[in-house]
């Protein structure tokens, strides 16, 4: 009698709002862009050139280890702090987290263009009200007002 | 049900994990409850069911720290997924027009030509407890006590959304 129930679909840009529901004190944004998903997810898809450009806190990004869609990237800062982050990487889909900061990309296409989503912030206790102190979801709109110079 | 992402083990310390504010944990977990989780809302909250996934889901993870017992997680997710799904059909029903929002409709089922369309003709709450018995198997019981209502009301709404589907399947 199930075979044929009617199943809820959960898209990626959903799943991102309920991590950043879960996680105190990230900044989250979402916005619609005309460029199509193929031409989006091509660009954040390629971390090594697109975190660098669109999250500040990068100088260098670099994927040292890949095993499927799970990675594993070092990242150094602009005064020579480094981190080391865990990844998961698929196609709309990008969360990567070290020992103090968390952050991801999610898309889905939407009608010509495509939505996107992003979200980071603090992993540490006090989360909520670091985040709170560096603008809230300033953020986040920020990431995504590069990303749409980078895109144009 | 029974699919090997539900290694209790692996699922406990994943929870464990992700009680501790580990995102990856978070992402992995939800990679398991989403399926488990659309299942619930979908023939609940139908065409309102994306929205009722996603509160679920929020509601999950925002209490996960809650959850003592790690071996319980399904149950307990079933618990949020159904009570969410109920209300976010509630809320959506009683923004439409009100003759679209008596429910179950007037109109008869033996028109129904899916299952889809039965399911529209049940209230949310009909359709919360036919999920609740023949897909998570609950007995009217537990059934009962999930969506706190008495073991006769369930009886009774059950018996009038399965008097539903026999007449749409007869027709």
């Amino acid at each position: 009698m199930t075979a044929d129930w009617p199943v809820a679909e959960i898209d990626e840009v959903r799943r991102m709002r309920v991590l950043a529901a879960a996680i105190p004190g990230v900044s989250y944004a979402e916005e619609h862009f005309d460029a199509s998903f193929d031409r989006v997810w091509e660009y954040i898809g390629d971390m090594e050139r697109s975190m660098p450009a669109l999250v500040r806190l990068f100088r260098e990004f670099r994927i040292v280890e890949r095993e499927g869609e799970q990675l594993r990237a070092r990242a150094v800062g602009w005064v020579g702090n480094r981190g080391t982050f865990d990844v998961v990487l698929r196609s709309g889909w990008c969360l990567m987290q070290d020992r103090f900061a968390v952050g991801g990309f999610a898309a889905v296409p939407e009608g010509e263009g495509t939505r996107v989503a992003a979200c980071g912030g603090p992993r540490v206790p006090g989360g909520k009200a670091i985040g709170l102190l560096y603008g809230g979801d300033r953020g986040a709109r920020r990431i995504l007002r590069r990303l749409r110079s980078n895109l144009a | 049900m029974g699919d090997a992402s539900r290694d209790p083990d692996e699922i406990a310390d994943l929870v464990r994990s992700a009680q501790h504010g580990d995102a990856i944990a978070m992402n992995a977990l939800l990679d398991r409850l989403t399926p488990y989780v659309g299942r619930l809302c979908g023939p609940i909250a139908l065409q309102d069911s994306a929205d009722a996934a996603q509160e679920a889901l929020i509601s999950v993870f925002q209490n996960l720290k809650a959850l003592n017992e790690p071996a319980a997680l399904y149950g307990w997710v079933r618990r949020i997924a159904v009570r969410e799904a109920v209300r976010v059909a509630q809320r959506s029903a009683r923004a439409r027009p009100a003759e679209l929002a008596e429910l179950p409709a007037p109109g008869s089922p033996e028109l129904a030509a899916d299952i889809r369309d039965v399911l529209d003709r049940l209230s949310p709450e009909h359709r919360a407890i036919l999920v609740l018995r023949e897909i998570e198997g609950l007995d009217e019981k537990d059934a009962a006590q999930l969506l706190h209502i008495s073991p006769g009301a369930a009886k009774s709404r059950l018996s009038r959304a399965r008097s539903s589907f026999r007449k749409a399947w007869s027709s």
